[in-house]
């Protein structure tokens, strides 16, 4: 019942949002870009301007004349694309993004594929050593998902597997990523979020799936997952491949341990930081005493 | 083009509440006074005070250069008419705290063509050890640690000179001791610190000058005037005097090497 609302939830906000999930980040990095670009730049270039379009759905020319005025985007060139000027303009983009997303989706269910999901990893761990902030990376592998086709067939399989993935879609939040990643495994990236709060996250998944009754022809399937999370903090120097690696031992915990819960690695992934400027007891018992 | 004459020196401390800002505001005052123009720069980024040790409040800071097209020289703040200002910055703002290299560049190259103006910049650094405050006076000819005689504060000024150290290859640093009882106070609390930097970083830090305890530094601050103007006879102004004497002598003999750039080279490889 609470997956179904948070999944609600989750739709209705997407039809407000869609493409725009990355406007932050978009902006962000343009700022960037144009910052360390004016410091390169020759000064006879500080003429120049380029207009750049973005489209924004779902809004309209008379809520965005409201907003120019109320909040003094002025800057913002709006073209209305409804209009036929732009017609082929928009179809095109249409285009553009159908492509973009069949390319980055897995058919069954919608999520990130694996090649999408480790670009969209990358980018994250850029964005964590420029920021110096959080990134934690779920693995979450369905339980003895054999024994499930084996008795149910491969379409009562594929149900299992689009209830799990609505579920990591729905119950995440809009930043968040969820992949399918294999057959039946998937993967989480949370970004901000360190080991106690990817913990928590993947505890609630992990008994709201286990608790989810799975209809399938005539058969209602209880299904369950194992998840290792590994979190990175600061100017880590560590590429995908390690935290997955990392992600996949505390997994393989997980599993050893009896199925059906989740497992955050002890092993930190971060930054070897630098020892040598550490002030150890002996110095500081010098400045205190004098001596040693 | 006029050769670069001006001076940086970075007042720092490692823990806070030890009287960096108010030495550093009257040390400038003093070089002020001496015929030096001087510029004094809150670099305790995000959390200023400086506006408030003078009791004013200026439209605008540093923020408005990184954010805006103001002009550095807009921002600069008159503390006292015809050679003393000083660049404002912004209180609660935690992001100018951690403050990355790039946002650092674009800061000094708007600066810059300001501080040519100046023979002393005086940068007030926060306490900590920050990315920006390691930065910051990295960056300096002059790097000026205020120290107490209380553990804590040599824990954490020593602490800070090892950072610089071995982070990024600093070992010239000048003592001020403040807020000792007598001149023997002053002098064991710059001994043990310096014994420990000889002991175990392998240099040995300068002995700028020590202030004593007096009350009418905090009655300057409660009146929001600098001391040296408030009460340029008492004990400690007396010693700040000193001070800044010594710093003039101390730029003297560098001048050489500041005409070529007021900043040390270390300023390309900061951006860690």
């Amino acid at each position: 019942m609470i997956s179904c609302f948070i999944y609600m939830q989750k739709r209705l906000h997407n039809i407000r949002t869609e493409g725009l999930e990355n406007l932050t980040a978009e902006l962000d990095q343009l700022r960037q870009l144009i910052v360390s670009h004016a410091q390169s730049a020759p000064i006879d270039m500080a003429d120049q301007q380029l207009a750049l379009t973005r489209l924004v759905p779902g809004l309209t020319m008379e809520s965005w004349n409201k907003l120019s005025e109320r909040f003094g985007l002025s800057d913002w060139l709006a073209l209305d694309l409804d209009n036929s000027t732009y017609f082929n303009l928009a179809n095109l983009q249409k285009i553009i993004e159908d492509l973009t997303h069949k390319s980055e989706r897995d058919p069954l269910t919608g999520l990130y594929n694996k090649q999408a999901f480790e670009h969209k990893l990358s980018m994250e761990l850029q964005r964590v050593e420029r920021s110096n902030g959080q990134l934690s990376l779920a693995i979450i592998d369905l339980d003895d998902f054999k024994n499930v086709n084996d008795t149910y067939g491969h379409a009562c399989g594929d149900e299992v597997i689009r209830t799990l993935a609505d579920m990591l879609d729905a119950s995440t939040r809009g930043y968040d990523h969820a992949a399918r990643v294999g057959g039946e495994e998937f993967a989480l990236l949370l970004p901000g979020a360190g080991p106690l709060r990817a913990k928590a996250l993947m505890d609630r998944l992990c008994s709201m799936f286990a608790d989810t009754l799975i209809k399938c022809s005539e058969a209602a399937i209880q299904c369950t997952f194992s998840a290792g999370v590994a979190s990175l903090k600061g100017r880590s120097k560590a590429t995908g491949k390690e935290l997955f690696e990392v992600a996949d031992k505390a997994l393989y915990q997980a599993k050893n341990a009896g199925k059906n819960r989740v497992r955050v690695t002890r092993q930190l992934v971060e930054f070897e930081y630098d020892r040598s400027t550490m002030v150890h007891s002996n110095e500081k018992q010098f400045l205190f005493s004098g001596s040693k | 083009m006029k050769p670069n004459n001006t001076l940086t020196i970075s007042i720092l401390s490692g823990k806070g509440g030890v009287g960096k800002t108010n030495i550093a505001l009257n040390l400038g005052y003093c070089m002020y006074r001496g015929g030096f123009p001087v510029m004094l720069m809150d670099c305790d980024l995000g959390l200023a005070n400086l506006d408030v040790l003078l009791g004013v409040t200026p439209d605008t800071n540093m923020q408005s250069l990184l954010d805006t097209d103001t002009p550095a020289d807009e921002v600069a703040f008159p503390i006292e008419p015809d050679g003393f200002d000083f660049l404002p910055a912004a209180s609660g703002v935690p992001e100018l705290v951690e403050m990355d290299s790039d946002l650092r560049n674009l800061l000094f190259q708007r600066l810059d063509p300001l501080f040519n103006n100046y023979e002393y910049l005086l940068m007030d650094l926060g306490a900590g050890i920050t990315p920006t405050v390691l930065a910051f006076a990295a960056m300096t000819r002059i790097r000026v640690v205020v120290v107490t005689p209380e553990p804590t504060s040599l824990t954490d000024s020593y602490a800070l000179m090892k950072v610089l150290s071995t982070q990024h290859n600093v070992k010239d640093f000048y003592i001020i001791v403040n807020q000792a009882e007598d001149k023997s106070e002053e002098t064991s609390t710059y001994n043990r610190l310096a014994t420990a930097c000889e002991r175990f970083l392998g240099f040995t830090p300068e002995f700028l000058g020590g202030i004593c305890q007096d009350k009418m530094v905090p009655e300057s601050v409660r009146k929001q005037t600098p001391l040296m103007k408030n009460a340029p006879n008492s004990r400690a102004a007396k010693d700040i005097f000193s001070i800044a004497v010594k710093l003039q002598k101390i730029k003297k003999s560098m001048l050489e090497d500041i005409s070529k750039s007021i900043f040390t080279e270390n300023t390309s490889d900061i951006s860690n």
